[in-house]
Formats: C-alpha cells, structure tokens, sequence
C-alpha cells in the first residue's frame, strides 16, 4: 500500500503545473479543497454498446459461460427489488478458473467458437439489415480480463463477429482509480435493399456507366429503351445496395488529482459502401425519374479532450472537440438510358444528355468549446448554481462544381455559353458556416429539506452565415428586361439570375426559357437560423410518502426567413410520484402546452430571396403575377411553426403481487389539436401507448417473462391543389373581388378567392397507426443443462385513407377508392440456446435463431417485375423507374454449434 | 419594484411554502449517527455471498486495490455508512433475526442503522443517491439535480446494482444498457421493433449512444446541445452546412424522423407523400392530390411522387445541396 501512496503522490507533483494553468482557468471561485473524489464515467460519446444480433449485452469475461447463481445475491432464493420495485436479476455464478503468473497477474478468460448455418431467405434485407451471420466458422465471443492487485494494473479484451460486418473489439487497460486507455473497433452493417435492380456498373465508385445492351442518352426509340431497361433490370435483379460503418477510436482518462480528471480521445468512422438514390432531368416537375446509385465513402475523424473538476461546493467541466467530415466521393456521374427532351435550351440536341452529375455531400467540420459549472449554494437556502456556455461552429468550403458538363448551351435569352465553367459561378467554393451558443443557467433553492424550486434559463441560436448568389456574373441577357443586353444588378452581383437545371436540361432563370420575367426564380441561398429562449420554475415538494412537482417554461423561438418571426410556447406540467405504497409505485404526470406565435405569412419571408425581389411585378391588366405573390395556399399551417395544444397524460406503475412476481404498467395517452391549420396537420392527433410488463423469477435457477406493447397514432392532414381557377391576373375578378396589384397577394393566396387555389377543391387524408408488440421469455437451469428461449412478435399496421377534391375527374373517382392500401410489417424472431457441459471448462452451445417477416408497402407496388413505370410503352418517357423492389418477405433460420471455452 | 422589494417577498413566499411543505412532511428519516466503521471483514463474516459477486466488481477492486481516501478504505462501508451499530443489531445472541426470522425480523432489524439501496430496506431515496453522489457529483452527473429522472425520484440503485458485474461495464443492474432503460422505457422498446429503426434490437447502439441518463440540460437528456448536434454525431454528412438548406432539416431532424423507430422507410414520421405534403401547399405537384389510382400497375394516371422513394425521386439531397443547381434540392 505504501507503494501505492508513494505512485500516487508522483502523480500528484508531476501534475502540479497542469493544475495551476487550470485553476487559472476556473477561476478564484474553484479554488481547490482537500476532498476526494470518485470518477465515474458514464454516457460519453457514441459506441456505448460493443455488440452484435448474437452479443446483444457487452461481453463480460467473468461469466460469459456460467450459469445464474443458485445462491442469487444475497443467499436468499428470491431476488431483492430496486427501490422503485423491479426484481433485481439473478447473478451469474463468477468464473473461479483464474489464472497466475510469477509477475503477480490473474487472469482469466474464454473464447466461444464453431459452426453456424443459416437458411431460407437469410439474404433479405429484413434479416441482415444490421447483422451479418452467415455458413461456415464463426468465433462468436471472446474475453480476457486480468488484473494486477498490488499495483491495481488491470486489462480486458473482449470481442466477437470476428471477421464478419458486425464484428467488435474493445480493449480496456489502466490502473484502477487511477487511469485508463479505452479502444475499441465496431462494425456495422446497414443494408438498405437487397431488392434493387441496377443498371450500372461501377456501384459505389463516383462514375456509374450502363451495363451492356442499354444506350447512354437513349437510343432515340423510347420502347425499346423502355425494354432494354426491363431486361438489364431483370437480369441484375437482387443487387444489394448498403455499407459498413468501421469505427474505431481511443480515449484516455486520467485522475490528475482527487478534484480533476482529464480525458482526451480520438476516433475515426468509416463508411463504405452505396445506396438507392433519385436522378430527374429537365424540368417543370421534372422528366423520367430514375433511382440511381449513390456511393458512399465517408471518413469522420473525431476529437475530443477535456477535464472535470469537482469539490465540496463547486463541478466545472470542459470539453473541447472537432469533428472533420471527409467525402471521399465528390461526385456522382452517372449514366442514363433514356432519352431525356431538354427544355427551351439553345445548343440542347436530342440524345446529348447522356450522363448527369451531382454534388455529393461535402466535406465538412465542426468545432465546439463547452463550459459547465455548478456551485452548491449552503448559505442560500442549501441551493445550486448551474451555469452552462456552449459555442460550436460547422464550416463547410468545398469547391462548386458548374452547373452542367455540357459545353454550348445556353438558355434561350442569354448571350453567354459559360454554364460548364466555374465562371458561370458567383463563387468558388460554398465558404458555408452556422454558429452555434448556448447559455444555459439554473438556480435551485431549498427552503426546507421538503421543497426543492428551480428557476432556468436557456438561450441556444444557429447564425448561419452562408450567402450564395445564383448570379453568372459573367454572362449577359440579350435582353436583360428594358429591351438592352446586359446584366440584373443586386447584392453586389451584375449578371444573369438563376440557374440551369438538372445538367442544362432545363433552365429556371429570370428571364429564362420565353425571355419572359417571373417573379419565383430563386436567387440566393436562404441562411435559415433560429435563436430559443427557454425560461421555467420547477417545484418539487416531498411529502412524506410522496412527492408532487409543477413546472412551468415558456419556450420563444425566433426564426429568420421563416413564415412566423416569433412563435412561444407555454408549458404546464404535474407530476405525481409515490413509491411508498406497500406494493406499488405509482408515477403520474400531466402535461398540457400552448403554442402561439406571430403573424404567419406564406411568401414575405422567401420574397427576397427569389427573382421578385429585383423584378418588379407587372402591374398592367391581364398580367400574370402568380409567380410573384403566391408561394403556397394562405391557410397553411407549417406543424412546426403552427398553433399548437398539445395534453400528454403519463401514467406508470409498477406493481408487486408476489415477492417473486412484477408487473410493470405504463401508458401514455398524448392528443395534440393545430387549432389554427385549415390546410397542413390539422384536426386532432393522437398517439395513445400501453404497455404491459411480467417479470416472475421463481427461482435463481429460472425466470420467465413476458411484455406487450400496443399503441395506436391518428393524425389528420387537409390540402387544397392549386389548378381550376380563374387565375391570378390584375384586374381579374375572384370571389374576394377584382385583383389589384395591391390584393394580389391576399387574394390569389387564398383559397377562399378561387384565384389560384378552389377551396371546394380541398382533399383530406387521415393517417392511422397500430403497433403490436409482444415478447415472451424463458430460460431454466436444469442442473448443468441451462436453457433458454425467447420469441418477439411486432407488428405495425398504418391505414391511409383519404376524401377526393371536389374537382376529381371521373376515372379518379372510379379509381382512387378511399386510401391507399395499409401498409404493415409483421416480424417473428424466435431463438433459443441449449448450453451443455462436455468437461469442466467446455460447454457446448446449441444456438436457434428463426426469423420470419412480413412488409406490404404500396409505394413498390407494380413494381415487382418490372421496374419502368410508364403509361403509354411505345410512346413515352417512363413515369418513373424504380429500381428498388422495396423491402421482400422472408423466412430464414440460423443455427449453430458453438464450443465455450474457459481458458 | 426595487429589487431590494423583491426578495423580502420571495423570501417570504418560500419560507411560506417551506412551513406548510414542512407541516405535510412530517419528520426526515434520521440514520444512525453514532455508528462508527467496523471494517470490511466484519461484513464479510455474515454477507459471503455478497461478497463472492461483489468482490469482481469495478468498486471493490477501487476500494481493495488503490483507494484514494478513508471512505475508499472502508470498502462495504464507503456506500452503505458505518455498520457497527447495525453489527450490533443483527449479531445480537439474544434476539438473532436471521434465525428468527419472518415478522421477529422486521421487528429485531432497526434498518435505519445502515444504508439499504433496496426497496424493502427503506433507507430515504436522498440518502441513497446521496451516499452514491458523495463520491460521483459533476462530470456527467453535473445536471442530475432537477433532471427527469431525479424529478421522477429514481434512485441510483434502479439502474444500477454494483454488488454484482451484472454488466460488462457501468454496474448496471442488467446485463446491458439497453435492457437497462428498457425495463422502464417500454414504449420505445417497442419502437425499436418497427419496420425502420436505429440498430438497438441488433446490439449495436443503446440507448446511451444518444441520451445520458444522468440529466442534461435539455429535457430528453440529449447528449448534445441540440437534437440535429446529436444526430449530426453520427451522420457528419448531413451536417453540412449546405449551399441551399432545406428549412425543417436545419432546425431540427425530427421535424420529419421519429428517434427510435417507425413503421414508414428511413424512421420517417407519416409515409411519403404525405409527409412532404403537411408543409408544401404550393402551386402545381406539390399540392396535388395524389392516390392509388396512380400507383404502379394501373394502365394509366402513373405518377412518380407515389411510387419508391415519393417527392425524393427527384428532390434527392433533400437533406440539402451544395451543387449551384440545387435550390431544389434535384442535384
């Protein structure tokens, strides 16, 4: 022990100067007190849970192979109960096979390994989405841990999967109370479709190029296009589109003194692999929508350091990190088979569009800085301070790419053919970036030892400063709206305003593809940002048996270029615990919130960031000036920005019937009106939840459980199509009266004008959800025999039902019906373990897994055997192609044989 | 009002509310004061089952092997508080409650002599979680006082039991961290099951991965500033910023995601179209309405935005773009 003391007071005089440059940094108010301090660290960063489908709990070394203690906890055959009630689980009999060296290390350790055989339809989507068990050998679990007692060195490794997509490994070594170096490396699988019918080569590289019997651009014969691709899709039909996250990182903790504790850590992700994508071409609601390949190769290298310092009166935390984003994939060039027919494009020929091109996601980074302290307040009514300062910052510069790879095209009213060049940009590279700051405060007093009241404050804002100009500074108009060549002046740009679209399909320009002004031309990137001011009192009243706590917080966002400035939010909320009923602990709460907010416009706050705002809208009579006035109906409510009432009851219970026997009851009952929404959410929303829960442990030896959840969701949503009207002209009549420049806005935005929007012409739309949920289980000690099994059941169904327009033609009514067919998902896992002894260190381990699912999903309906959708084969362009079949019933089943090995 | 008018009365209301919070409560549970500290082998000598699944544990091999201070030393003691008076009252020859049993025992046992982290014990949940944030107060814990759980009066023992690795880390009561908050949190477990969901059932994220349990200072107990800094931990690429930003992504993810899982693709809230259309009442496409008579398989009336991936057919980045032709989001 002396030796111990002694490596510690090294420790402590060998930091002496880090602590000096901190307390500087904290301040006079933390000064250091002679106290001690445990560290534990919980709930830090991502990857907590080093595991896969077959380890769903982390590996623990010391009884990954024992059997639960026939002795439970504490020698009694019934297990105690969590102060709320819960039976505590039976512990599993600690492995005594541990090992020596002469250096003064005990280990002990084991390794699980052998066959699995996997069956049915084990290559869906639905069984191995993020699991990845196949034939052949599998080394499913492994665990050291030794320990050192004299010094308190320790280690543990642990892993399984090993060499599959979902293997993990974590490697842990330190001294206890003292340091420690965590490593660890995860895979994660993710398949997406395993359905998908690809028509490239190259999936997952930058560069897609058709596979053979299909023509880049389209052959010119839009049928046999149409059938090229029905047969390359058949052909490759079952292509799986997914990736895998490879994470592996490193943190360091150190207990610098009794008081502080520094960390420091580094991780880097990898994902490779690809995804179903969407391309379109022209424009005007686009052309042939075909589902391409995304691919994906990521790099995230993460860092993170920082300190926690705490004493009698005072936790200050600091936390630096920088997270770094790498695309290593720019672009996407892809290759198409169909014949796309440009827009009003000079220079634009049939067939040239042969490939499109888009701008993966780019590199970015993040900084952040955050400060936390606390101070215990003795002398003002045993109260606390808290105080927290956040700053982060995302930048983001990557270089732009021209709007198209085509050279010579031009829109038809402009003079200048640069859109394949990086002069046609208004800048080089997004120069992007959004700050972020939190100041967070708390004061919590206590009168008496019974009544706790806490006020808070918290202010969080985004300021987005990011400002791209859709303006070709170097091009020109032939006729830039008074009858002259040159260029629109705004913003400090002089040039041609708006962009070509879609690889120069199409053009969406001031003064675009008719020469003609409109007024809804975007110009410039919208900086949304928002700034949240949270303020609330919480009281919290023990009684003796019992507690009761109230809250209030107002909740005010203020958002930029939103259709509310300002919306607030009040929110009330009752809460009842009492755990000290002989049986039961009740735990109740009641939550009732008022969103408001202020004027909501549907156009104002987009108006200067479209072609509007540098064209003056027509004012003479018959001038159509939709484009200017009306970006949608007036009477949409946006749910995140609308009124708001919204009631949540919370109930949970937990109930003891027997000393080995628990019930868990919980339900939430959550209805939600937007009392101010004629179109948009609208009516009244639910999502009411109850669940069940049996945990009965009759023995050490076994325990049987069981659990079912059901909920069900409605949610009504109202629209009204824009079609049917007398249109939005000056000096046009409407049922809101003659349009003038001046109510063109009010009227032709209103539904009620029968202008642009018909209110008779609203449809409706009510969404309602079930879920199902049941879990059974069941394991058993027969002696040395351990058994157990367990089966989960869930199924999900959503009904989409809807009321036509009052303006549906006939063959829609004959058609439409009333909804659209349910969608649901049924899913069946059954799986079950045999452990049997061989020898005093072997067992052996007979593993069941049986999956079963079920998906009906209308969205890929149609599609099943041929993935061009098209109305008319020999004549057009198809409506869409999807590629994706969606998700595929299947029914598979993994066995396997595995030895357990105590080393 | 002078603020030197308003404590006098804040004062006054508090002290109000204390007399009358005081006269409800009745007297604290007071534990033993007098006891003095016995040593571990004195504990042992009765609890060797406890001892023989505690002594693998991460605290007895801080308390055996290199503890930091008196407290640490006393190993049984640092949590459950000096025992000789509670030595003294359960080795009593004459009233032996372990033999007795049954109703003598709770009669003999005075459990107010040490601390109990069960609920059959009874010892006041303050002093429980107290003994426990005597050693761990601050760092991730900083926020615990007046967080959801504490408010919902948790004790540190409902999630945790370390008098045995049930877990291969963090003490837990269970074998994981996800059965942990599962054995409260049903409904999302149940979540977890739907048809898109994050990889939890599949052992590879838990529930800690997004929330910390101990308090933070936002009311989900998120780990981050802010929902999207959260999920933006993960999914660094859509973290952007972008050219041309798409309103509802910006603000916050969960305008159109659920967290846990969903019986619509990618944890999506409603199914597409539908959901693009509670927010876009423009002219022409985005209003329409749109039904199974355009749905694949019909012969005519095909439209796109009902079939696969709906409005993101075409409006593919609609996380955001950086292409200068992606005000919408097409490239």
């Amino acid at each position: 022990m002396n030796n111990v003391n002694a490596n510690c007071a090294a420790v402590r005089l060998s930091v002496q100067p880090q602590v000096r440059m901190l307390s500087v940094l904290v301040g006079a108010a933390l000064a250091m007190m002679a106290v001690e301090r445990a560290w534990a660290d919980s709930a830090v960063g991502a990857d907590t849970s080093l595991g896969n489908a077959l380890n769903l709990a982390p590996v623990n070394p010391l009884t990954y192979t024992s059997g639960y203690d026939p002795d439970g906890l504490n020698g009694e055959p019934i297990a105690a109960r969590t102060p709320t009630g819960q039976l505590y689980s039976v512990p599993k009999v600690p492995s005594d096979r541990v090992h020596s060296t002469t250096g003064g290390w005990e280990y002990l350790g084991f390794v699980e390994f052998g066959v699995t055989h996997v069956s049915g339809d084990h290559r869906e989507q639905g069984f191995k989405r993020y699991k990845d068990v196949g034939n052949g050998g599998y080394l499913s679990a492994f665990g050291v841990s030794a320990e050192k007692a004299d010094t308190a060195h320790y280690f543990e490794v642990v892993g399984g999967g090993v060499d599959r997509d979902d293997q993990f490994y974590g490697a842990t070594f330190g001294r206890y109370n003292d340091w420690r170096v965590k490593a660890f490396y995860n895979e994660t699988p993710h398949v997406f479709t395993t359905s998908f019918r690809s028509l490239w080569n190259g999936a997952g590289s930058g560069n897609l190029t058709l596979k053979p019997g299909l023509t880049a651009g389209g052959s010119g014969d839009l049928a046999a296009d149409n059938q090229a691709i029905t047969a390359v899709a058949q052909a490759n039909t079952n292509t799986e589109l997914g990736l895998v996250r490879k994470k592996g990182g490193l943190r360091l903790d150190m207990n610098l003194t009794d008081n502080l504790k520094v960390f420091a850590g580094y991780s880097l992700e990898k994902r490779e692999g690809a995804r179903p994508f969407g391309s379109v071409w022209a424009g005007g609601g686009g052309q042939a929508p075909m589902e391409v390949i995304e691919p994906i190769d990521y790099e995230t290298h993460d860092f993170v350091g920082g300190l926690y310092y705490t004493d009698p009166l005072n936790s200050f935390n600091l936390q630096a990190s920088a997270s770094l984003f790498r695309n290593n994939i720019d672009t996407l060039s892809f290759e198409t088979p169909l014949r796309v027919t440009p827009g009003t494009i000079t220079g634009a020929t049939p067939g040239m569009f042969t490939a499109g091109r888009f701008d993966l996601y780019p590199d970015n980074e993040a900084y952040n800085i955050k400060a936390e302290y606390a101070r215990k307040l003795p002398d003002l009514m045993n109260g606390r301070f808290t105080a927290v300062v956040s700053m982060g910052s995302s930048r983001q510069d990557d270089d732009l790419v021209p709007y198209t790879t085509y050279s010579g095209l031009r829109p038809t009213n402009v003079s200048t053919a640069n859109w394949d060049s990086t002069d046609s940009l208004s800048r080089q590279s997004a120069d992007a970036r959004i700050d972020t700051r939190l100041v967070d405060l708390g004061l919590s007093l206590n009168p008496t030892s019974r009544l706790n009241i806490k006020a808070k404050a918290r202010y969080y804002e985004t300021r987005n400063h990011t400002d791209y100009l859709a303006c070709n500074p170097n091009a020109e108009y032939i006729d830039s709206g008074d009858g002259t060549p040159g260029g629109v002046s705004a913003f400090g740009c002089t040039g041609v305003w708006g962009r070509m679209i879609n690889d120069g399909s199409n053009v969406s320009m001031l003064y675009g593809g008719n020469g003609a002004a409109a007024g809804n031309i975007p110009i410039r990137s919208v900086p949304y940002d928002y700034r949240k001011l949270n303020t609330g009192l919480t009281a919290d009243w023990r009684l003796k048996t019992s507690s009761i706590n109230a809250a209030y917080e107002r909740e005010i966002y203020a958002r930029d270029h939103r259709e509310r400035d300002k919306t607030w939010e009040d929110k009330y909320k009752l809460g009842y615990v009492n755990r000290s009923i002989e049986d039961t602990t009740v735990r109740l709460s009641f939550a009732h919130d008022r969103r408001r907010g202020s004027s909501y416009h549907t156009h104002h706050p987009y108006a200067s960031f479209l072609s509007g705002h540098i064209v003056p809208m027509p004012e003479a009579a018959g001038s159509n000036v939709q484009s200017w006035v009306v970006h949608m109906n007036n009477g949409m409510r946006k749910y995140d920005l609308s009124d708001r009432d919204q009631n949540t009851l919370n109930a949970r219970l937990n109930y003891m019937p027997r000393e080995d026997l628990d019930i868990g009851l919980s339900a939430q009952l959550k209805e939600i009106r937007y009392p101010s929404s004629d179109y948009g959410r609208s009516g009244k929303q639910r999502q009411n939840w109850f669940n069940v829960d049996v945990d009965w442990q009759y023995s050490p030896a076994s325990n049987v459980y069981a659990f079912y959840s059901f909920q069900r969701g409605t949610l009504d949503q109202r629209s009204v199509p824009s079609g049917g009207g007398t249109g939005c002209l000056i000096g046009a009549s409407s049922l809101m009266g003659v349009i003038t420049p001046e109510n063109a806005e009010e009227i032709c935005q209103s539904p009620n004008s029968g202008a642009v929007f018909v209110a008779g012409n609203f449809w409706e739309l009510d969404h309602k959800d079930r879920s199902d949920t049941l879990g059974l289980g069941l394991r058993h000690d027969f002696g040395k025999v351990k058994f157990d099994i367990s089966y989960t059941y869930a199924k999900s169904r959503t009904e989409m039902k809807y009321s036509l327009p009052a303006n549906a033609n006939a063959a829609t009514i004959a058609a439409a019906g009333s909804g659209f067919p349910d969608l649901t998902t049924s899913q069946n896992i059954l799986e079950a373990n045999l452990l049997v002894p061989v020898t005093k260190t072997v067992s052996a381990r007979l593993l069941l897994r049986h999956e079963y699912g079920r998906y009906r999903d209308w969205h890929y309906s149609g599609l099943e055997s041929d993935p061009v959708a098209v109305n008319a084969p020999g004549t057009a362009l198809p409506t869409a192609v999807i590629l994706d079949a969606g998700p595929q019933n299947y029914r598979a089943s993994l066995i396997g044989l595995l030895l357990q090995i105590r080393l | 009002m002078k603020l030197s008018g308003v404590f006098p009365a804040l004062r006054a209301v508090l002290t109000a509310a204390a007399l009358f919070a005081g006269g409800a409560a009745g007297a604290a549970d007071e534990p033993a004061r007098h006891a003095t500290y016995v040593g571990e082998q004195v504990c042992v000598s009765c609890h060797q089952v406890e001892e023989s699944h505690f002594g693998h544990t991460l605290h007895a091999k801080i308390f055996r092997q290199n503890p930091k201070n008196e407290t640490e030393r006393q190993v049984c003691e640092a949590c459950h508080g000096p025992g000789s008076l509670h030595a003294e009252n359960m080795g009593s020859e004459a009233a032996d409650p372990v033999a007795q049993g049954g109703e003598a025992w709770d009669k003999i046992v005075d459990k107010s002599l040490i601390i109990g982290f069960t609920k059959s014990w009874g010892t006041p949940l303050d002093k429980q979680n107290g003994q426990c944030l005597s050693c761990h107060e601050g760092g991730q814990r900083m926020h615990w006082p007046g967080s959801a759980h504490d408010l919902n009066k948790l004790a540190c023992s409902d999630c945790h039991n370390p008098m045995a690795r049930f877990s291969g880390t963090s003490l837990l009561k269970k074998q994981s961290i996800t059965q942990t908050c599962e054995s409260c949190h049903s409904q999302q477990r149940a979540e977890f099951r739907k048809r898109s969901h994050m990889p939890v059932p599949e052992g590879k994220m838990s529930c800690v991965d997004c929330h910390n349990p101990h308090g933070t200072t936002t009311a989900p107990l998120l780990k981050a500033d802010s929902v999207n800094d959260l999920c933006y931990s993960c999914h660094a690429e859509k973290r952007g910023p972008f050219v041309w930003e798409h309103a509802p992504v910006r603000e916050a993810c969960t305008n159109c995601h659920t967290p846990h899982g969903s019986n619509h693709d990618k944890l999506l809230q409603v199914a597409r179209p539908a959901l693009c259309q509670q927010c876009h009442a423009n002219t022409n496409h985005p209003s329409v309405f749109y039904n199974t008579s355009q749905m694949a398989g019909n012969d005519t009336g095909l439209n796109s935005r009902v079939m696969g991936r709906s409005c993101q057919n075409c409006h593919t980045q609609v996380h955001g773009s950086n292409h200068p032709a992606g005000a919408r989001f097409q490239r």
